[in-house]
């Protein structure tokens, strides 16, 4: 597979992008912040396709749309209750989250390079929220699975970010591998980035229309 | 790639591909436990409130033909005795008015269980009937709004009159409203009934979650069990809303 066939799976983000486009003004707000972490990643790939076309490093800009999906998918998370247990739990998330990345890139790595100690740790921590909320889904979902956004949007983080976990750790450790080894790895990624965005653009679409109510005057 | 990276890019396909396997049977099961979950307990709450429902109707028709029956008869025999003096006279008319009270008192309670007006003219009589006796209270104005519904078989009006009943209730007795309007009106196939109050609203997420959402629950349960969907907007300060749409 060329660079431009994983240009084009990489590009499968734009199928939520537009689908969310679509449907923002008819759904309900509680969903905000995953379409808005979905339109940031599709700026993020274009621009990183316009980097990568005039030969600059694309690390620093993957670097911080890693940040802001970061904080986005645990705004989400909140809006889903995960927070729920303990009063200043998303507050301590969200520093976790920015020292963890203020951490990563100062010290352990520099901008211009990836951050994989943070994007394991951190997707390694997604996957576990995924997992809680679908398991509550289980008892407290009153309708079918098969239509419920959450439960397709927490499928598609838990699919995704295994795999990135498992892929950011050998670009962590290196392998002393050649650049058709990783070649080849970025292809399996962006297989994954296909089935995970067809699932997210099936979740948006599944999103309930904004319920109407009366007013009394 | 060299053998040795080609040996290692097998590898993690494979692991790759386990890893996927692995995620989709956890999907799967997620999907199957849910599924029986929900059958289960769309099955205890059917039982559960049909048993509910037996027990009212059953309570109400003992009440009104049994003790209403006996009580009727009390009060003829009491009328019908001749007192040789005045003073018997008042003690007897006295007790007529006792038996009379109660009467009235048995006919409310019976009402309250299984209004007559819900079998013979339909939920909007009923939901006004009750509107009109809560708004002989000046503290709450009850509005109902009908814009042309269809009749609704009498087995699933009791379950829209009881979730109104409920929401009615709640309004009385939480939310310190001066106004309540209830508006019922059709859309596609769906009957869709809508309710606001002006009152102190509440946090709906943290009634949920500290277990003080029994009475919700009893709503959205009802309006699953006749197929349909119970929605509930309220923030403090801003008054309650609800949102009903059942299939016609």
């Amino acid at each position: 597979m060329n660079h431009f066939q994983i240009l084009i799976l990489s590009f499968s983000i734009l199928i939520p992008a537009i689908t969310g486009a679509l449907r923002i003004r008819k759904i309900d707000g509680t969903l905000y912040p995953f379409i808005f972490c979905i339109w940031l990643a599709t700026l993020n790939e274009i621009l990183s396709a316009i980097l990568t076309s005039a030969r600059i490093n694309t690390a620093p800009n993957n670097n911080i749309y890693v940040l802001g999906e970061a904080l986005l998918i645990g705004w989400q998370f909140k809006n889903w209750g995960l927070f729920r247990f303990y009063k200043h739990a998303f507050a301590i998330y969200m520093l976790a989250v920015i020292s963890g990345w203020l951490w990563d890139t100062s010290f352990l790595s520099q901008v211009h390079e990836i951050n994989s100690g943070f994007r394991i740790v951190w997707s390694f921590l997604i996957v576990m929220m995924s997992i809680h909320i679908n398991n509550k889904l289980i008892y407290h979902h009153r309708g079918k699975l098969l239509k419920s956004p959450i439960f397709f949007i927490g499928t598609g983080l838990i699919f995704y970010f295994t795999f990135k976990i498992f892929i950011e750790a050998f670009l962590l450790y290196g392998l002393e591998a050649g650049p058709a080894f990783y070649k080849s790895l970025f292809v399996i990624l962006a297989w994954i980035n296909l089935f995970t965005n067809l699932l997210f653009a099936y979740a948006i679409l599944c999103i309930p229309k904004k319920i109407y109510y009366i007013e009394l005057y | 790639m060299h053998s040795k990276e080609d040996i290692l890019y097998r590898t993690i396909l494979i692991v790759t591909l386990i890893i996927g396997i692995i995620i989709l049977c956890f999907v799967l099961s997620v999907i199957w436990q849910q599924r029986k979950w929900r059958r289960l307990n769309a099955e205890k709450v059917a039982i559960e409130i049909n048993t509910l429902e037996k027990e009212r109707k059953r309570l109400a028709a003992d009440l009104h033909d049994e003790f209403g029956g006996v009580l009727s008869a009390i009060k003829f025999k009491l009328e019908s005795i001749e007192c040789a003096t005045a003073a018997d006279q008042l003690q007897a008319t006295q007790c007529v008015h006792l038996v009379l009270n109660m009467l009235s008192k048995i006919r409310w309670i019976s009402n309250e269980l299984l209004p007559d007006t819900l079998a013979h003219k339909g939920i909007i009589s009923a939901v006004t009937e009750y509107a009109d006796l809560v708004n002989e209270d000046p503290e709450l104005k009850i509005i109902v709004e009908n814009a042309g519904i269809p009749d609704i078989a009498a087995t699933r009006s009791v379950h829209i009159f009881r979730i109104l009943g409920e929401i009615i209730h709640n309004t009385v007795k939480h939310s310190n409203a001066r106004t309540l309007k209830i508006e019922f009106l059709t859309e596609k196939n769906l009957l869709v009934v809508l309710t606001a109050d002006d009152g102190k609203g509440f946090d709906y997420q943290n009634a949920m979650n500290h277990k003080k959402g029994l009475g919700l629950n009893n709503l959205q349960n009802r309006a699953e069990m006749l197929g349909g969907e119970f929605h509930l907007a309220s923030r403090p300060g801003s008054g309650t809303r609800c949102h009903i749409r059942i299939p016609l």
